[in-house]
Order: structure tokens, then sequence, then C-alpha cells
């Protein structure tokens, strides 16, 4: 997976409102999101000497995606209102 | 010709590195092709100074694309190596990441997973320091 590849798709989950998106630069880039203010999710991207295909199953399983889902969402297939009836339906957001 | 992969060659002697016995871990006895595929294993402990483990952690390791994956579902934690010892090296680094910022944080500030993810830490991790 590519950087730009996972900052397109968080940028679009930036745009879901009552979202803020945290980001730390330590051993990897990391991220935390919250939603209504609590933490609801985290994913990192690591600068190793390759990309690695696994790490996208891993990024898409953070943000709970299917990995064909994670393409689908950037190119704006999936919805931001899809994607939240989604994260309700697995209990990922907070009722408050 | 005594298999060189299986089992009984490797599993016996003490400190055996993980990636000597990965071969017949997951193909034993069955194969001497070197396998793309996942076996289980346990984190004993943290390797550091301030935390230690209450249990043991069960651990998937996968390699894929010459690069070795270590994660535990549970607490949705990954990381990646160059080999076995260093995904795992770098899990413990993850799971530990995972307990400062959830702590941080606090209770009140963590949605439904992340609620879980604290609850299954505070079990997990002794924090050496603050007991001593």
């Amino acid at each position: 997976m590519k950087f730009r590849e996972l900052n397109a798709i968080l940028n679009k989950i930036a745009t879901v409102e009552s979202v803020i998106i945290e980001q730390r630069r330590t051993d990897h880039y990391r991220y935390t999101i919250r939603y209504g203010g609590k933490v609801i999710m985290r994913t990192k991207f690591s600068f190793g000497s390759k990309e690695k295909s696994g790490d996208e199953k891993n990024v898409a399983k953070d943000l709970h995606f299917r990995v064909d889902e994670l393409a689908l969402y950037a190119r704006c297939t999936i919805s931001n209102e899809k994607y939240l009836e989604n994260l309700r339906i697995k209990n990922i957001l907070s009722d408050s | 010709m005594p298999n060189p992969y299986s089992f009984e060659n490797n599993y016996h002697s003490e400190g055996t590195d993980l990636e000597s016995i990965w071969p017949s871990l997951v193909f034993s006895n069955t194969s001497y092709r070197k396998p793309y595929s996942a076996f289980s294993t346990y984190l004993y402990d943290l390797s550091s100074d301030k935390y230690s483990l209450k249990e043991i952690v069960d651990v998937i390791v996968s390699e894929e694309d010459d690069c070795f994956r270590a994660e535990n579902d549970e607490l949705n934690v990954w990381s990646t190596g160059n080999s076995v010892k260093e995904a795992l090296s770098n899990l413990k680094k993850e799971i530990i990441v995972l307990y400062e910022e959830l702590e941080e944080v606090g209770e009140s500030g963590l949605g439904p997973k992340p609620l879980v993810w604290r609850g299954l830490l505070k079990d997990l991790i002794k924090n050496e320091i603050s007991r001593t």
C-alpha cells in the first residue's frame, strides 16, 4: 500500500462530521481516529524498505473495511454514509 | 535420509530460534518446501523493564512478500519484520504503545472497541514501575 493511498482514505474519513484524525510520527506514522471526541479506530503506516501488500490487509482491518473496499472508498464508490452505517452495524461508533 | 524440517529434529532444543523450526511447524513431515503460510505462537513477556505480562499473548505469524507479520486479533495489533524474531519484537512494542495510548486517553475518551482493548490490556499487563 502506498502512503498516498492511505492518505486519500484518511482524508475522506476526515470529511465525516464529528471525525477528528490525529497523526503522530514515531517509528511509523500513527493515526488515531476519533468520532464525537472518542477514540474509535487507530492505524499506522510503516515506511519499510518496500511496500508490502499485507499492510493493506491490516490497514483495511484497522479501518473496518474489506481489502477490496479500500480503493472503492477512496474512489467515492462507497460513500461516507455507507461507511458510517457499516461502522454502526459493527458497533464501532459510540452511541453518546 | 532424515527430514531436516521434521518436528523432532527441531522442537526439543532449548532456545530454538522460531525461524529454524518454522517449516516444521507448518508442514511437519509433509514437505521440504519452504511454506508461505501461518502459525500460532505466544508472547511470554514484553521485553520491557516497565511492563510485564500477567498472561501469555496469542500471536499469529505469517509470511508474505518476504516479510514476516505478527498479529493479535483481539487487541487489533500487528507488526512486521524481516524475521520472525523482529516481527515478534515489534509486536511487543505495539502492545506497549497501544496500552500507553489508551491509558493516556482514559476510559471516558474511548469508543466501544478501544474500551474492550483497554480492558484486555489491563488484565494482561503489569506496570512494574508503578508498583515498586
